[in-house]
């Protein structure tokens, strides 16, 4: 019997399923590598393992005991001890104070603040993080310098089941993290890695599984794969979606609507060349955190941006704003990520979400016309195939694809020609996501210029004439046409940009 | 497709409820309140008391009507009691001791209250104060503005054409003008709230601050709109009451916080959510007025009043809240629309 027996979880997150059955089994002194797209499940599981959310069924079983699920209380007593990809430490505390937060040293019931440091600064020393000083506020860090005191933590605890989740995202030398995580495995411990980085999963773990869509699809075994057969695991060649027909080739003189030259935005976009023509539906992809919310929310006037240029059909523009992205020229308009947060007004009816860009003309005196306004959100919502019935309805009551059509319905009503849509299929039905394709399709047909980001590659390859992939900030290559193919996007989003042939970062 | 029905059946009285019940009932709970009234004093109920709660409510609802646009986008006003002290000093003081024009004492009342409304939603919207700290601090210093103006004078008095208009000596068809104004106000309330562009940014605002900027709304501008209507509506109010109580006292202003937000409450709006209604808001004005006339009938000490004025606005609250959250949470839970419509 092995250490970690995991069985049947399922976990529905409304109507999109994060797990859907899904078991693994790991021994005792092995390292174990999960694999799988972005929403695939693996970051769900993890937060299963460790407490922080319970599942709608199955089973956890440590050592052969069957683990309360929920309680992240009880996940650590039974030695589970994860280092998140999101990182869990506090900004506002000390690294000290962060190490220990679970048994802080108190005398008579006070903190002690020197002794605290003390057995801090003892801990770092020995997992040889010396340079760092725990008397620093966490918050104060570098991204990398948070990332190595994460797993310090952990491995502080000498976990029985030891689950590390994107520890190399921002980690500068991966040789300190597998000596340590192999001296774990030395003792006994069972180790969970998670990673996109097939390179270190070759050279680190013994066993492996991949998963897609929250199910476990296969095994692999890591000392010996070929990465393209994982990768088409991964992605899954059974996804075969109607797409709505590409248009014929844009012809090369359509008018550049959108042009990025340099662009920068922090240091999360670090100087993107890019440009959509009218009539095309240009594709983002790249794996999460790489740069695309920050490409797409500078471009539409929701983040600060902090360098280069910005041509709305040909003239230099400053994009501060979502509100002057909105008036640049033939428009932008930004659909953006989190829908239920920044895309739609859930207490409001679909009418009144979908009617806000149009208020002013529906107006007389200050007055809302209302007839005209229904005629007009209903006009919009049959555009976007938002059925008539949902009109008079509470968005924040209707399904995720049916708010999604109610966000684009009011895009199209901007009258914007330059689309941003930020991973509006996310969580939606799979009829919904076809309508969503056709009304990006019917845009772009009608002269709209699209830059189209999703976590799903099929669509990106489904969809899109041309595809531009993020990685770490930057557009590491870009494809066209025939070229454009779940592999090659796949190989160039992990970094692996030498069978990516045009490379747009090579020509600025 | 039955189901079809049901389910917008379902909706469409869930929004009456918000629309017409809840207003209906709270304003039968006012009337039921001033009957009742009669087993604490002989007097009730009485055609003056509903006269006087009319006219009551209508201050009120002047005050309410900002304070809860403010509340809608997610802020509270505290700075009302201020606003109030200042604008009726400035206009008693403006009259009686400068002998100055009443027309431009108003206008100079008003102005200013606008003003400060304005100085709140700058602060708590472009440099993003906490409200709550900023209108109770500003607040404080209008009160302290009051004071010096009417520094050295006994309370000064009122200029008597607001006399006429407010105090209810000044009657139409044997109706004292401010009771009938209440229905001026919510006629008007109801038309900026629920029809107009200004009322619809309040909400879309209060719905989601985030939707509404990448919307492309102004929502600083919005914003502070609200806190300058909010300002405006007690720097009215303000004038009304030096008009009701013959003279312009400091205090003029402290009564009248608790009820304004109390009245948004409990007419059902829900702080920073884009649900609220203006007729529910002035109706529930109507019963706590009520149960403070009842409640001012009694012969309790003052002390005492004031402890049972309180808890009849924390039930009220409660009752209110606890229902209708109740009521809510399930109605999502179990919504049949959370799912997607049955394709044939």
């Amino acid at each position: 019997m092995n250490v970690l027996e995991v069985s049947g979880l399922t976990k529905y997150y409304g109507d999109s399923v994060a797990l859907d059955n899904a078991g693994i089994s790991v021994g005792a002194g092995v390292i174990h590598a999960i694999v799988g797209e972005n929403g695939a499940g693996k970051s769900t599981m993890v937060k299963v393992l460790s407490g922080m959310v319970t599942p709608d069924s199955g089973e956890v079983k440590i050592d052969g005991t069957v683990l309360e699920l929920g309680v992240p209380k009880v996940s650590r007593s039974a030695g589970v001890f994860t280092a998140f990809q999101e990182l869990s430490l506090l900004p506002n505390l000390t690294v000290a104070e962060n190490l220990l937060i679970a048994e802080l040293p108190t005398r008579s019931g006070v903190v002690s603040r020197r002794a605290v440091q003390g057995q801090a600064a003892k801990i770092l020393k020995e997992w040889g993080v010396d340079d760092l000083d725990p008397g620093l506020m966490v918050g104060q860090l570098p991204l990398s310098a948070k990332q190595r005191l994460e797993l310090v933590r952990t491995l502080s605890h000498n976990p029985k089941i030891l689950i590390l989740d994107e520890p190399t995202a921002a980690l500068p030398d991966t040789d300190w993290l597998f000596r340590h995580v192999r001296a774990a495995r030395d003792r006994g411990a069972c180790v969970l890695y998670i990673s996109h980085k097939l390179a270190e999963i070759g050279q680190l773990c013994e066993s492996g599984t991949i998963m897609r869509n929250g199910k476990i699809v296969g095994d692999f075994n890591p000392t010996n794969f070929s990465h393209d057969e994982i990768i088409s695991s991964m992605i899954g060649r059974s996804i075969s979606m109607a797409f709505p027909p590409r248009v014929t080739a844009i012809p090369a003189d359509a008018p550049i609507l959108l042009k990025a030259i340099d662009f920068e935005v922090g240091n999360r976009v670090r100087g993107v060349d890019l440009q959509v023509r009218e009539g095309e539906i240009v594709g983002v992809a790249g794996l999460e955190g790489q740069g695309q919310r920050e490409l797409f929310y500078g471009l539409g006037g929701a983040s600060p941006v902090t360098g280069g240029i910005v041509e709305v059909a040909g003239t230099a523009t400053k994009v501060s704003n979502p509100r002057k992205a909105l008036k640049a020229g033939p428009g932008i308009a930004l659909v953006p990520e989190e829908r239920k947060r920044e895309g739609i007004f859930a207490d409001l009816t679909s009418v009144t979400n979908i009617s806000v860009p149009a208020l002013k003309k529906l107006s007389f005196a200050g007055i809302i016309r209302r007839g005209p306004e229904r005629k007009l959100a209903m006009e919009a919502g049959r555009d976007a195939h938002m059925p008539e019935e949902y009109l008079g309805r509470d968005v924040g009551r209707l399904s995720g694809g049916n708010q999604q059509k109610s966000v684009l319905a009011r895009t199209n009503l901007t009258g914007a020609k330059i689309l941003l849509m930020f991973d509006p299929t996310r969580g939606i039905d799979p009829s919904a996501k076809l309508e969503v394709y056709s009304t990006l399709r019917t845009s772009a047909a009608n002269g709209a210029a699209v830059l189209f980001y999703s976590t799903e590659i099929p669509e990106l390859v489904g969809l899109c004439d041309r595809v531009i992939v993020m990685y770490h900030g930057r557009a590491v290559a870009e494809f066209e046409g025939e070229r454009i193919t779940e592999d090659a996007i796949m190989q160039a989003a992990v970094g692996n940009t030498s069978s990516a042939t045009a490379a747009q970062g090579d020509k600025s | 497709m039955s189901d079809q029905l049901a389910i917008q059946a379902q909706q469409r009285r869930s929004s009456r409820m918000q629309t017409i019940y809840r207003p209906l009932i709270l304003a039968a709970l006012a009337l039921l309140v001033l009957v009742a009234g009669r087993l604490v004093s002989e007097s009730l109920p009485s055609w003056i008391a509903v006269q006087t709660v009319l006219s009551l409510s209508m201050f009120l609802s002047v005050v309410a009507f900002g304070q809860g646009l403010v509340m809608l986008t997610g802020g509270l006003d505290l700075s009302v009691p201020g606003v109030i002290a200042l604008s009726a000093s400035i206009v008693a003081v403006w009259v009686s001791f400068m002998d100055g024009n009443l027309f431009v004492g108003v206008l100079l009342a008003l102005g200013v209250s606008l003003l400060f409304g304005i100085v709140n939603g700058v602060l708590v919207s472009v440099l993003k104060a906490p409200a709550f700290i900023v209108t109770l601090a500003m607040g404080a210093v209008l009160e302290g503005f009051s004071l010096f103006i009417t520094y050295g004078h006994k309370a000064p008095e009122s200029p008597e054409l607001l006399v006429t208009l407010f105090s209810g000596s000044g009657k139409l068809f044997g109706i004292g003008i401010p009771a009938l104004l209440f229905f001026v106000v919510g006629i008007i309330g109801f038309i900026i709230q629920a029809r107009s562009r200004f009322g619809r940014n309040a909400y879309l605002l209060g719905s989601s601050l985030e939707a509404s900027r990448i919307a492309g709304q102004p929502v600083n501008f919005i914003q502070i709109s609200m806190y300058a209507v909010s300002g405006f509506g007690a720097g009215l109010a303000g004038l009304m009451l030096v008009g009701f109580s013959g003279n312009a006292q400091l205090s003029l202003g402290t009564e009248w916080l608790m009820p304004s937000i109390a009245a948004v409450l409990v007419g059902g709006t829900v702080i920073g959510s884009g649900r609220g209604f203006w007729q529910a808001t002035i109706t529930a004005g109507l019963m706590l007025t009520s149960i403070t006339i009842v409640i001012q009938s009694t012969g309790v000490p003052q002390g005492w009043k004031s402890v049972l004025y309180g808890v009849v606005v924390l039930v009220a609250l409660l009752s209110t809240r606890s229902d209708f959250g109740r009521r809510r949470r399930k109605q999502i839970s179990q919504s049949p629309l959370q799912g997607n419509p049955p394709k044939k």
